[in-house]
């Protein structure tokens, strides 16, 4: 600069040339303390291109000057207590001007250049050559939140945890993480059904597998050390209590029900002693109150073996419940060290293994108590043999128990069971002959490949006292090919309306292999007294369609799925203030009326012109959205209902006039 | 593993502060209960995750790996209502799953039923009073036990009368028919 320019500054920003520059912020060392707590103002070394050389030995970071930062006007100075942290990170592209223009020493970050996936996050090289943000403390391995350094408009440039189970995540991809562990896990909520107990140990099975998976990976359990192998033991030790106490009442009851049983059977052989002494006393007496004597103190000299036996029965009960905790930990590390092939039936087995411990320790304790009464027993009476004959209607008279409280109560009357992330669930206990076969050894192979065979997901209704109910998904936008297709719920169609539902209905859209996910329906039933449908399910809508559902050979063959039509358009919700004239229109271009009611409600939506032979058929999601053209109408929420597309069935002819 | 076609990625918005914390708006991947209207997530150093999400079906979620503490009324001036849980429309849900206890303490507590209260434990119950317990009802009844001094309860509208003590059920000899004639 000549004197003469030097004079002549003005030496106010824009006066004296207004220079822009395009720089990169040095890495985290050269930074200070700038960046770790007792730094001043918001700046950050930056080697600007054009002005600084590309070698940190001719120009090291520590030297260059340091860059004030713009804030935005939404940002915030510290006024008033309205700010905002700087998100400016090493190795990124800033661009700004200098303060003091052609001097170039006071240089002023305006804004940043966004980074994306091409820029490898590789640690810093040299200046000028992209490098990661993260630092000696700011880390991510992208065990939750994407580790992607991108911001720019795509959706892997910041991946999120997704709302399913870790296991549907790493089905998704690679960088797909759970957004909590406990999804897809099952509560059973308070009951006083003892039902419930079944019901909360095989769900304790099942959550505990599915946290076992969480721990291992899928690993073999032989293989863990160190923390994983603390924390697999630390689930089992907790489980095994938790189980030990759901055991307690069910060893009670069966300890009871097998007294009950041995005490009928002795009480009958009771009066066939007294009936077979006094009778033989009688012929050899003739005596009648010497035979009765007779009699009764035959019976009384099994008094002494009754009484054992009926004083050992807490005990024999209490030896049990103190011996399970080491078989349900049995059972237990069993069941974890073939988690990677666990099937459904695992908690049937679990509770087989129970049974048969319970039944174990009823027989050994009552078999040889029984020997002082064998006289009175039916010939060859085997207690275990027995206990394993009854234990389907031991179970029975366990799990219907509360039967008893309210007669023909339907089971799934009530919300007993609820998934992490997916609401109220419809209940999946085993039954006594499930068990029973597990117990007696019959119940196959549980440890094995899970099945690989995947349906076409059903459509479950439970809840709301009511019964009978049953539909069928409809399934559309499918992706891949072959066996691999899978779909998305597009509508729910209602094959049996059910009867006696005093609310709407629960509804679960599960598949038997778990790897559909998201489709979330809701019923509508008819509040109506004097219709014919009251109290039955009028309608089934989709609030989410989800996806991955397995389809059918059909579907995934489209050419010989029936295609679906758009039947009718139902009111979810009425909204306010539309008018008579406001049009609907769906996804395939079909039109509708509305007739509104008080306050612009719409109460329903009729079709306009349908014409049968020319009916536009539903394929995905875009096909069923409904809008509303309103000018001031809001807040309505109408939903597609669709049905098979019916067969053309040719114009019609002639119209014969039957009546007159 | 395929993800449906045409999902919505225009409104999608995000403001991620560090790798612990991110807030995530109007994501269209699918979840269990559908997509995320938002979602705040939190990653601690020690890999405990914190999740308050509300899903696209309205499901509002809210995890977290470690304690969650509600605490409230520190500084109410007055005896007021400090935490109010309520279900609008259906059941109110608390569990302590495994081993954990509930517990649940007040200067007194009411139970207030329209329809029925049930107790039911695995082990027993223990209703202890240091003044007084009263019992008001219409009709009682038992179902089974080791002992007891109520008539067993046999099936539907198994009941006793007040005023009524009948024979005990419990496993004894009095189940035996000792001395029962031809």
């Amino acid at each position: 600069m000549s004197i003469e320019e030097s004079l002549l500054k003005t030496n106010f920003i824009g006066r004296d040339g207004f220079r822009w520059w395009i720089g990169q912020v040095a890495p985290e060392d050269a930074q200070g303390d700038q960046i770790n707590g007792s730094g001043w103002g918001n700046r950050y070394k930056v080697r600007i291109m054009g002005y600084h050389p590309d070698d940190v030995t001719e120009l090291p970071d520590n030297d260059l000057p340091w860059s004030q930062v713009l804030i935005g006007t939404t940002d915030g100075s510290g006024g008033g207590s309205r700010r905002r942290t700087i998100r400016i990170s090493p190795g990124d592209t800033v661009y700004g001007f200098f303060l003091d223009g052609d001097n170039a020493q006071v240089p002023v970050i305006q804004g940043l250049l966004g980074r994306t996936l091409e820029v490898a996050s590789t640690q810093y090289a040299g200046p000028f050559r992209p490098y990661t943000g993260y630092t000696s403390k700011i880390t991510n391995d992208g065990a939750y939140i994407g580790s992607s350094e991108s911001s720019e408009s795509n959706a892997k440039a910041l991946v999120m945890p997704r709302h399913v189970t870790g296991d549907i995540a790493s089905m998704i991809s690679e960088d797909a993480r759970t957004a909590f562990d406990g999804i897809g896990q099952t509560i059973v909520g308070a009951s006083t059904s003892v039902t419930s107990t079944i019901e909360k140990i095989s769900v304790a099975v099942d959550n505990f597998v599915g946290k076992i998976q969480s721990i291992t990976g899928g690993a073999d359990i032989a293989g863990l050390t160190g923390v994983l192998d603390q924390r697999l033991n630390g689930a089992i030790s907790s489980i095994t209590s938790h189980i030990g106490d759901l055991s307690t009442g069910l060893v009670g009851s069966m300890v009871y029900d097998a007294y009950d049983k041995v005490s009928t059977l002795a009480n009958g052989g009771l009066k066939k002693l007294y009936k077979k002494v006094k009778t033989m006393v009688y012929l050899a007496t003739k005596s009648n109150r010497i035979a009765h004597m007779a009699g009764v103190a035959a019976q009384r000299a099994l008094e002494s073996p009754l009484n054992a036996m009926q004083t050992a029965m807490p005990c024999i009960a209490n030896n049990i419940i103190g011996g399970m905790s080491n078989a349900i930990k049995g059972l237990l590390k069993g069941i974890a060290g073939s988690v990677k092939k666990f099937k459904s039936c695992i908690g049937n087995q679990f509770l087989g293994g129970m049974m048969n411990k319970i039944i174990g320790g009823i027989s050994g304790g009552l078999g040889p108590l029984l020997g002082g009464i064998s006289k009175i027993m039916p010939g060859g009476f085997d207690i275990g043999g027995m206990l394993r004959e009854k234990v389907e209607g031991l179970l029975g008279q366990v799990m219907g128990a509360s039967a008893c409280d309210l007669p023909g109560k339907n089971p799934l009357a009530d919300v007993t069971q609820f998934g992490i992330g997916t609401g109220p669930k419809f209940p999946n206990v085993p039954s006594p002959s499930d068990i029973l076969n597990e117990a007696n050894g019959d119940g196959g192979e549980c440890s094995g490949e899970k099945d690989t065979t995947c349906n076409p997901p059903e459509v479950k209704i439970f809840g709301s006292n009511g019964y009978d109910g049953s539909a069928v998904p409809i399934l559309g936008s499918t992706v891949g090919e072959g066996r691999s297709t899978t779909g998305s719920v597009l509508a729910v169609d209602v094959t049996n309306p059910g009867q006696k539902y005093e609310t709407p209905p629960f509804i679960e859209i599960v598949d038997n292999c778990n790897q559909g996910y998201g489709a979330i329906a809701r019923a509508v039933i008819d509040y109506n007294e004097e219709s014919p449908t009251y109290q039955q399910i009028t309608d089934i809508y989709i609030v989410s369609e989800g996806e991955n559902y397995p389809v059918s050979d059909s579907k995934a063959t489209p050419e010989s799925e029936p295609p679906y039509i758009i039947d009718e358009v139902i009111v979810v919700k009425p909204g306010n203030n539309y008018d008579q004239d406001d049009v609907v229109t769906d996804g395939v271009g079909q039109k509708y009326t509305i007739q509104v009611g008080t306050g612009g409600m719409i109460l329903s939506v009729s079709k306009i012109n349908t014409d049968i032979t020319s009916l536009p058929e539903v394929k995905d999601s875009e096909d069923i959205q409904i809008s509303i053209d309103s000018s001031v109408g809001y807040g309505a929420i109408l939903k597609a209902k669709l049905k098979p597309k019916p067969e053309y069935q040719g114009e019609v002819k002639e119209v014969i006039d039957c009546v007159t | 593993m395929a993800e449906a076609p045409n999902k919505n990625w225009q409104i999608r918005q995000y403001d991620q502060f560090s790798p612990w914390f991110t807030i995530d708006t109007g994501n269209p991947t699918m979840g269990n209960d559908g997509s995320t209207v938002y979602g705040f997530y939190g990653y601690s150093p020690y890999g405990d995750k914190n999740v308050i999400r509300m899903s696209g079906t309205g499901v509002m979620n809210i995890y977290n790996d470690q304690r969650i503490e509600m605490i409230a009324g520190q500084n109410a001036s007055n005896p007021s209502v400090d935490i109010v849980i309520t279900g609008k429309s259906g059941d109110v849900w608390i569990t302590a799953e495994e081993n954990g206890k509930i517990k649940i303490k007040g200067a007194s507590i009411y139970l207030d039923a329209a329809d029925d209260i049930s107790l039911v434990a695995g082990g027993s119950i223990l209703i202890k009073a240091e003044n007084r317990i009263d019992l008001v009802s219409m009709i009682m009844h038992r179902a089974k036990a080791w002992l007891g001094n109520l008539a067993p309860y046999k099936g539907w509208m198994g009941k006793v009368n007040v005023g009524n003590f009948l024979k005990v059920k419990e496993p004894d000899l009095s189940k035996v028919d000792v001395g029962t004639d031809v």
